[in-house]
């Protein structure tokens, strides 16, 4: 049978072929890898060596690029959460979360009532006053520091937080709420309307309908605004003057300044206790914060 | 008492276009009417101002004795079923069911018993624990039907309620919906409903009356029967009826004993019936229609018409038949048998009934067989 012969010929090419792509697939695979992993090392390094170089000695971390600390020591955790100033660390971050707590809630309120309001209403002038807010997102943050620093002075709001947070509770991330706009525009409206023929007025629809779904954008802003706020550095160095008031981002510039020679281990052992709380945050919240990132997602 | 009335109703988009041209209908207390039209007639529109979900440029609504312009939707004393269901997603089936009552501060235990009877009557009781994504389309429909029927409205709004079942699923809704209408209005309770599709059969098989609509006008409001068997104008002709009615350019002329219709090189007589029905003076170029279950095989030596068969697709128990009659296509149903038997040489020699043919106005449209 000289079909049955041509057959099995053919199979066992087809298997040899097979054999070949498979071996050549997984080449190319651990090439992909080892790529991706050297990368992906080589970005992470500075955080690998900033938290091995948190638990050296002041005189190791300068002896060498590697990461391992020779022999590990909490001096700089202890030191650096004691500071030179008369209060600890905790309080510094007490005073970020003073910040950072009602400039969240508030962002987040604010934000989803403008949102809601331009995506939902037509009212007169709304083309503009959409358009002005676009135009905030484009002007640079510098180009308002000195009339705010200046506002901000003739109301008596200097060496408060008020100045840090109270714009965003009217809506002034110009970001956010483009971003909520865009994730309620994707949400269908039936679902209001139905909310509307059943009794709700705007705001009822807004709390029972609206919020709920709108939620993953909702935690999305929450997420920014927590991270942002955590890391602003100028904000506070231009409003707060009194070290007790000090945010930790202040409060780690502190020990650069003070100290006459700098205690880097400290320094370090703080900043790695800066991050923590974004990164917490940040992975608590990953679920929502992607969905809501990925706006168009949304199924009708 | 719940009639809706409508007078003079517009809806002008941005000051230019037009959607809605002063439109006027009533629906009596305890009416199933069904707004019917192909899409862009401004039916929804017509429904949502009624909701209260789009604004009046002009006119006037009423429900009960009581003009709602101005009303938002939730004082309106309606209730809405959407097309997609509109189900709130984060909501439980038990809590999209009382979200209008709890707003409108009704009892617990008064909920609770209202809900009770609405998964009753509508079985959808295991459900009620659970998200809308948990149902399927035909009980996330049910859930929708039960938010409005749980509110005792005066009037009840269906937006293409079954546009999104399945075809089995579709015919079973329809049962159900009519139903339920006969069920309420037995009891006495309001059952006025107003329902948007643009499915004929659904117009045909639940409203007690069908208003037609094109381009924001009412084309005809009457009963099924009256709007198949005398329909007022060509479009509603066209519309009603499966397969579509043959609507062919066509002349008039008086011969003797009767009008005779030519089209192309074919011509055809007519009797006394026609010519009593046609208004006087009838003559010159018209629109002729006959429904495709109209004709019926001449017999020997009587006057007929010879059609071209170009295709027959065979139903089962009977054929649709496609010819040309003097190079006008028409459509003929006819029984199997009779069309195998007929058909000699691709040919059929076929006549319409005349009680049955209709001539409109070439211009307007308007039926001028009807007196």
């Amino acid at each position: 049978m000289s079909d049955g012969i041509l057959h099995a010929e053919a199979i066992e090419n087809a298997e040899r072929l097979l054999a070949v792509q498979k071996r050549r697939e997984t080449v190319s695979l651990a090439i992909r890898y080892t790529i991706l992993t050297i990368v992906g090392l080589i970005m992470l390094y500075p955080l690998i060596w900033l938290i091995g170089a948190s638990f050296k000695t002041n005189s190791e971390i300068f002896a060498g690029a590697g990461f391992m600390p020779q022999s590990p020591t909490m001096d700089g955790y202890a030191k650096g959460w004691e500071t030179s100033t008369p209060y600890t660390f905790g309080r510094f971050f007490w005073n970020t979360f003073l910040i950072i707590a009602p400039k969240t809630i508030f962002t987040v309120i604010s934000c989803t009532a403008v949102a809601y309001g331009f995506a939902r209403f037509e009212f007169p002038g709304k083309k503009i006053l959409f358009a002005s807010l676009i135009a905030t997102l484009l002007l640079p943050n510098v180009v308002t520091r000195i009339p705010q620093y200046l506002l901000f002075r003739d109301l008596g709001w200097l060496d408060t937080y008020l100045p840090l947070w109270v714009p965003s509770a009217f809506a002034g991330d110009a970001f956010f709420v483009f971003m909520l706009l865009q994730f309620l525009r994707a949400i269908p409206r039936d679902m209001e309307e139905a909310a509307r023929v059943d009794g709700a007025n705007s705001f009822q629809t807004l709390i029972y309908v609206v919020v709920p779904m709108l939620v993953p954008a909702m935690i999305s802003v929450a997420l920014f605004q927590f991270m942002w706020t955590m890391n602003d550095f100028l904000g506070p160095l231009i409003y707060v003057s009194s070290v007790d008031k000090f945010p930790v981002s202040l409060a780690l510039k502190l020990s650069i300044d003070t100290a006459e020679a700098f205690e880097w281990n400290r320094i370090l052992a703080m900043s790695v206790l800066t991050l923590l709380p974004s990164l917490v945050v940040f992975f608590l919240a990953q679920k929502y914060f992607v969905e809501g990132i990925s706006a168009g997602g949304v199924k009708g | 008492m719940a009639q809706l009335s409508i007078r003079n109703l517009e809806k002008v988009y941005g000051g230019a276009l037009k959607a809605l041209h002063g439109i006027n209908l009533d629906v009596k207390d305890g009416e199933f009417m069904v707004l019917v039209g192909p899409s862009g007639c401004a039916k929804s529109t017509t429904l949502r101002m009624i909701a209260g979900l789009e604004t009046v440029s002009g006119g006037h609504i009423s429900i009960g004795d009581k003009v709602v312009n101005n009303l938002p939707p939730g004082e309106r004393g309606i209730a809405m079923v959407f097309q997609n269901y509109a189900l709130y997603p984060h909501m439980k089936v038990r809590k999209n069911l009382s979200f209008g009552l709890k707003l409108a501060g009704e009892k617990k235990d008064e909920i609770a018993r209202r809900v009770a009877e609405v998964a009753d009557v509508l079985e959808i009781g295991p459900l009620l624990d659970r998200l809308p994504k948990q149902l399927s389309g035909g009980q996330a429909q049910r859930v929708a039907l039960g938010r409005a029927l749980i509110k005792k409205p005066e009037v009840f709004l269906f937006d293409e309620p079954l546009s999104n079942l399945d075809a089995k699923l579709r015919a079973s809704m329809r049962v159900r919906i009519t139903d339920l209408h006969r069920r309420l209005k037995e009891q006495g309770q309001s059952s006025t409903v107003v329902y948007v599709t643009h499915d004929q059969v659904e117009a045909m098989t639940m409203g007690d009356r069908i208003c037609v609509m094109k381009d924001g006008r009412i084309m005809q409001v009457a009963d099924p029967e009256t709007l198949y068997a005398r329909p007022e104008n060509a479009f509603v002709a066209g519309f009603i009826g499966m397969p579509e009615m043959n609507l062919v350019n066509a002349t008039v002329s008086r011969g003797e004993g009767g009008p005779v219709v030519t089209f192309g090189d074919q011509s055809v007589r007519f009797g006394a019936d026609l010519a009593g029905r046609l208004a006087a003076g009838t003559d010159g170029d018209v629109t002729f229609g006959v429904r495709p279950q109209h004709f019926r095989l001449a017999a020997p030596g009587e006057d007929a018409l010879i059609a071209k068969v170009i295709k027959a697709d065979f139903l089962g128990h009977e054929v649709d038949v496609h010819v040309t009659i003097g190079g006008e296509r028409f459509t003929v149903v006819l029984p199997v048998e009779e069309y195998r038997k007929a058909s000699v040489d691709g040919a059929l020699r076929i006549r319409p009934d005349e009680e049955r043919v209709f001539i409109f106005d070439r211009v307007s449209g308007q039926n001028i067989s009807l007196a």
